[in-house]
């Protein structure tokens, strides 16, 4: 499936140029994803990711309903779940080895509940409506005390959404505004992002949103959200919302206005065209830092999170953890700053996840919680109500852990020593790159593909990684990278066998 | 028969003391494996009796063995005494079991003894698993689970002895909850055979099973416990008696010279006792002279065969639920009859589900019958082979009459023949889980993923060909369509579009007709309710409250308005809860009552200048929302701000009237010119009962204890406004109860 995918890449030409040329007429009104098209292959690893990482269904008591859309830990080690019904439950014992925990309904009434963070004792949800702080002041366990923190944003459409991140490390939290409709921006600031401050100010940091879904830190102090594909955007992918830049999607420009910090309105963007292009035209233009090719690495990723469990959770500390609404899995992605730009990889993780992910976040006890709703768009679990736990068994699968780029090839981490053999041969490690057309039309092929060569691959001293001198890097370009045949020390395939790098920048040196 | 399996030097050497003897056990009974009740060829049941015998474990050949339970950390597991017995003399302790007395040679005192060293050197380091007392009412919710999820398919119910069954044994002398929990929830951990499926219990389903299982346990006696002073022995035992062929740990596993096709079967055999039936002899005789690869259809039938896939399933006649066990195949959905509770036959299946969807049901997760209570179980990948592949090359598709031209448009024309206007298919079947009607029959969502498309042709034709008792109707009766405006009636077309319709799965369009299910939304244990949404006339900033007593209203927080009230039940959901949520909240109860759109209050130089309007979707100019506060019976009092003022407004609900008081409170110096607009409509009119009461629908009236307010007329437009000249205006709206 995937590695059929990998293949097939590189004898379309004649393809992508005759859709390239008819994109700009594809554009769909009216409906939030395209339609037709069936939700697509699995990677079949399911039954082998479920030796190292077990997925746990956690028992919802009647009557309680929850389509998780955020999540957050309580000074008391407790969950706090933020549900598209609008409610906030405070749930004690997710942790516990068989999970049977108790739901206490703290609030409720709010509109669409896809935020939630806490501060001294008051905890901010962000809904379509608006940021609200909430608090409990008669100290019985249930809020009392509603108070609009921030709701400077127009809000006319259900299609509206509204989504907000965790405290910043300054005390900020950022709300991202998907279009109207998901297509238009006629209310204020839809499209943009707000970063409400420490007195409840909003500022616009970045114009240029489609439909945001997952917004935070993505564990070096830089915020980025999840974006989806459709106009303007090729495939999904996570993006740095760099303050004053433009994030791809041009249509809510008309908000410049009413945003004196963010400068003149910038150059519209050509289509159809190519990021690698655009971004020197149009110089606030973000480059999609780490992008998820659609249908094989998801195809509607939502809600992420850091892995700060110490080691609670297995090998990948520090990386994010990202959920999919439309195939119900779980990837993992990695960051790095190169040249000033931020770019980085994608990798499988754990598919076979019942409903569709809104948003995870980790337990205390070092697991991971994904929840979300399989209602309205296309959904591979067919669960509703539904929360899932995924723990780490202890047991160490063989997989790439990491993608950094080195100035002539990449440097590839992995969790366990390999296989000298296999490892040192550059044919292990088979290539390719592609990019996305960039046009106002709904999504695009993967198209200009080419091959590089691995010319070397050197493994360090510990076996753990392994780096690779790759002739014809092309910036731009995602980097996918396949490499079955390669084994462990002990002789272990790898859990996952492709991963994919966004490289924007090649590094000036290493 | 005794098979001869250990000829290494070190066997030899151990046989040197004991004289090769048989003991066979008095009365022992032969391996009980199921699929041998299936209608096998003689020389399918050698190859099933080798492959569940395990006979590759030490003869190279021949078909790939079940092999053993993984013994690594089994002390931790099951109860010590259990073990030295079972090693003994398997069969005498659970007999029908397929573990065969490698201790056979012995005289019974030395069996004991070793199996004893064996048993020590297993349960090294390990802790006896903890006796847990049985709960009655888990036991019953474990006996309901095992005789409705599939346990049954294979097993005896506790105590009733049914034939044909796998034997469990005396489970109590072997396992403690725990133990047998924790085996249930993943069996597949420690026996990865898969012959004992995963049935994808949660802990707590595993848990009542495992209760119900040791129902009759007894706390634990002192008994001599193997010690691990008895051990060093063992683990050579466990290498020399040939535990390591099939058990982990398998560093002793050793390689034995003579391959499955070699051994001369007709000899004597000295070293291990399967307690063989003559029968079952004679199948692996004629195995081994005939190990030719097998067809597609012949590894159907031994596959299915060796994983009892037969106790549910029937194909081609063999097989299926028999009559000692059908009430243990129940359903939640009774009007579909036996199609709902008995797993679906097997023949022709192949041509019937795309590869793709038999492989996600063969891994359990393609469950599309959610009312069948028995669980598809999970085998294990390693241990189906390709057994989606042969189900595929085996079963011929069914020839398609393909339509000459496809037609226009199908989609879109299979969304009207699936509605209520067309086939009313939904009537039947649900859509995306709404369910619609009594029947509720599998989803028009999966059917596209799954199905094969010649063979959804073949059968929309004619179902009753495929399934006598189908109450799935033919709309093309005599090949005529009973939809003949659509697509000129044209069978072949009509079937096009349809299952172009059904292609698009979860992103199809929803058929007429289908209508979500109702989501009543009330206020509970006499507390207000609160949800924010849009509501009918008002933008998306509505809130919605619920107040105890029934009376229910409507604030608009984009305009700091009250725009609507209304007696009886709160909301109903559905339109808000269901697919995207793009509806608006359904007002539940009755006698409702709106009050005018657009900002409460206004600064005015005269007192009738027209009202400033707002759009529905605005936020009024010059307000900010500020948020609530909940009272005790979490009743909300709104603060906002206007003019430079902090304004707080609480209603409170009383029942009799029933009727609302509603306090404003102004802070701040208050404004030249303010006023409150709380009413408009031709249908305001003085009350004449009283002075300082208003009339503002056939149903409510609104009184003041403020006497300043006037109606005001503009146009054809009547409207209430009170002049703000105190810090505070109460307000009441009374329902008329007459």
């Amino acid at each position: 499936m995937i590695s059929l995918n990998f293949l097939s890449h590189f004898h379309t030409p004649l393809l992508v140029l005759s859709l390239s040329l008819s994109g700009f007429t594809q554009e769909k009104e009216e409906h939030e994803e395209p339609l037709g098209s069936p939700l697509g292959e699995e990677w079949g690893t399911a039954e082998q990711e479920a030796k190292y990482y077990h997925i746990t269904r956690i028992p919802i008591p009647e009557p309680h309903f929850i389509e998780a859309g955020s999540f957050l830990t309580l000074p008391n080690g407790d969950i706090a779940i933020g549900t598209r019904r609008g409610d906030i439950f405070q749930v004690t014992g997710l942790s516990d080895e068989n999970p049977q925990p108790t739901f206490t309904k703290y609030a409720a009434g709010m509109d669409e509940l896809l935020g939630l963070s806490q501060k001294d004792g008051s905890l901010y949800a962000t809904h379509a409506t608006e940021v609200t702080k909430i608090s409990d002041e008669n100290n019985d366990g249930r809020a009392d005390l509603y108070e609009t923190y921030n709701d400077s944003w127009g809000f006319a459409h259900y299609h509206e959404f509204a989504m907000g991140s965790k405290f910043d490390r300054e005390g900020n939290i950022w709300v991202t505004l998907g279009l109207s409709k998901s297509y238009h921006s006629w209310e204020l600031f839809r499209g943009w992002a707000l970063k409400i401050t420490p007195d409840g100010e909003a500022i616009p940091v970045c114009s240029g949103l489609r439909s945001p879904l997952g917004v935070g830190d993505n564990g070096h102090g830089i915020m980025i959200y999840s974006e989806s594909q459709g106009p303007w955007n090729g495939s999904c992918s996570l993006k740095h919302l760099k303050p004053g830049g433009f994030m791809g999607h041009p249509i809510s420009y008309n908000w410049y206005e009413f945003a004196p910090n963010m400068g003149p309105t910038p150059v519209e963007p050509n289509t159809p065209s190519r990021m690698e292009t655009e971004r020197e035209r149009v110089k606030e233009l973000v480059p999609y830092a780490v992008v998820f090719p659609y249908g094989r690495m998801g195809r509607s990723i939502s809600g992420f999170v850091v892995d700060e469990s110490e080691g609670k959770f297995g090998p990948f500390g520090g990386q994010i953890f990202i959920g999919d609404y439309t195939l119900s899995l779980m990837m993992r992605a990695t960051m790095e700053e190169v040249n000033g730009v931020w770019q980085g990889a994608c990798y499988p993780f754990r598919e076979g996840l019942s409903t569709g992910l809104l948003n995870c976040h980790f337990t205390p006890g070092g697991q991971l919680l994904t929840g979300g709703t399989n209602r309205g768009w296309p959904v591979r679990g067919s669960q509703s109500n539904l929360l899932e736990r995924i723990e780490w068994t202890g047991k160490t699968p063989f997989e790439l852990k990491e993608i950094n780029a080195r100035n002539n090839g990449f440097l590839l981490t992995f969790t366990k020593p390999v296989d000298t053999a296999s490892a040192s041969d550059p044919k292990t490690y088979r290539l390719g790159t592609f990019t996305h057309i960039y046009r106002a039309g709904y999504g695009s092929p993967e198209v200009d593909q080419t091959v590089p060569e691995v010319t070397k691959a050197e493994i360090s001293e510990n076996g753990l990684q392994v780096t690779l001198t790759v002739n014809g890097m092309v910036k731009g370009h995602v980097h996918e990278f396949e490499f079955s045949s390669l084994r462990s020390h002990n002789g272990e395939e790898p859990l996952h066998r492709d991963a994919y790098y966004t490289l924007n920048e090649i590094p000036n040196k290493d | 028969m005794l098979l001869p399996i250990f000829r290494t030097q070190s066997f030899l050497l151990a046989t040197l003391f004991f004289l090769p003897l048989v003991f066979p056990a008095i009365g022992a009974e032969p391996p009980v494996i199921l699929g041998l009740e299936r209608e096998l060829s003689p020389i399918l049941e050698g190859k099933l009796l080798t492959s569940e015998l395990s006979c590759s474990a030490c003869h190279a050949g021949g078909e790939p063995s079940k092999g053993g339970p993984r013994l690594s950390d089994i002390g931790n597991r099951i109860q010590h005494s259990f073990l030295a017995d079972f090693i003994a003399n398997p069969q005498k302790v659970k007999p029908g079991t397929t573990m065969p007395q490698t201790l056979a040679n012995l005289p019974e005192k030395e069996q004991k003894k070793i199996a004893q060293e064996i048993a020590s050197y297993l349960i090294k380091g390990a802790t006896e698993p903890a006796f847990t007392p049985t709960e009655q009412e888990a036991s019953e919710r474990g006996e309901t689970l095992f005789k409705t999820v599939g346990c049954a398919a294979c097993h005896s119910p506790y105590g009733e002895g049914l034939s044909d069954s796998m034997p469990l044994g005396d489970l109590s002398k072997k396992y403690r909850v725990k133990g047998l929990t924790d085996f249930l929830k993943n069996p597949l951990t420690n026996r990865p055979s898969g012959r004992m499926p995963n049935l994808a219990l949660t802990h707590w389903e595993a848990q009542d099973i495992a209760h119900y299982l040791l129902q009759d346990q007894i706390a634990p006696q002192a008994t001599r416990q193997p010690s691990a002073a008895e051990s060093p022995q063992g683990e050579r035992y466990f290498r020399e008696y040939g535990c390591a062929q099939c058990h982990t740990p398998e560093s002793a596993r050793q390689d034995f010279a003579k391959s499955f096709a070699l051994l001369d079967l007709t000899k004597s055999c000295t070293n291990v006792n399967y307690h063989l039936s003559p029968e079952q002899e004679t199948s692996i005789l004629a195995y081994q002279k005939n190990q030719e690869p097998l067809v597609p259809s012949d590894q159907i039938h031994f596959k299915m065969a060796q994983l009892n896939c037969y106790a549910c399933h029937e194909r081609n006649g063999i097989g299926g639920v028999t009559p000692q066990r059908d009430e243990y195949y129940t359903t939640s959905n009774l009007n579909l009859g036996d199609q709902a509770r008995i797993p679906p036959s097997l023949t022709g299946v192949g041509a019937k589900l795309k590869p793709a969807a038999i492989q996600k049901i063969l891994s359990g997760r393609g469950s599309v019958r959610p009312y069948m209570t028995t669980r598809m179980p999970q085998f294990g990948s390693a241990n189906l082979g390709k057994l989606a592949n042969w189900l595929t090359e085996s079963d011929p598709l069914p020839t398609l009459e393909i339509a000459d031209t496809p037609p226009k448009e199908a989609s879109k024309i299979g969304h009207q023949l699936v509605g209520q206007d067309g086939f009313s298919c939904n009537a039947c079947h649900t859509f995306l889980q709404e369910k619609t009607t009594t029947l509720n029959a599998i989803d028009l969502g999966v059917m596209g993923e799954r199905l094969q498309k010649n063979w959804f042709h073949a059968y929309m034709k004619n179902p009753q060909i495929f399934n006598e008792t189908t109450i799935m109707p033919s709309f093309w009766p005599n090949g005529v369509s009973s939809r003949p405006e659509l697509l000129d009636g044209n069978t072949e077309q009509q079937l096009e579009a349809l299952w172009a319709y059904l292609l698009k799965g979860p992103e199809a369009r929803r058929p007429k007709g289908v209508r979500p299910e109702p989501i009543p939304y009330n206020p509970v244990d006499g507390e207000a309710i609160i949800f924010r949404r849009r509501y009918p006339g008002v933008g998306k900033r509505g809130i919605g409250v619920g107040y105890p007593s029934g009376l229910n209203l409507i604030f608009d927080a984009s305009k700091m308005s009250l725009s609507t009230i209304w007696n009886g039940k709160f909301a109903e959901m559905s339109p808000v809860w269901h697919g995207q949520g793009s509806g608006e909240v359904r007002l539940a109860g009755e006698k409702i009552v709106k009050l005018p759109a657009g900002p409460a209050f206004a600064l005015l130089s005269t007192k009738d200048e027209a009202w400033p309007t707002v759009d529905e979707t605005k936020m009024a100019p010059g307000f900010q929302f500020l948020g609530y506060r909940l009272d005790d019976k979490q009743r909300p009092t709104f603060n906002y701000t206007f003019a430079n003022l902090t304004i707080t407004d609480y209603l409170v609900d009383h029942e009799k009237g029933p009727h609302f008081t509603r306090t404003l409170t102004f802070e701040g110096t208050l404004p030249a010119g303010l006023f409150f607009r709380a009413a408009a409509g031709a249908e305001l009119t003085p009350d004449l009962k009283t002075e300082k009461a208003w009339k503002i629908s056939p149903d409510l009236i609104l009184s003041s204890t403020d006497s300043t307010a006037e109606i005001i007329t503009i146009g054809d437009q009547k409207e209430l406004r009170f002049p703000i000249t105190s810090n505070r205006l109460t307000l009441s709206y009374r329902y008329l109860t007459k």
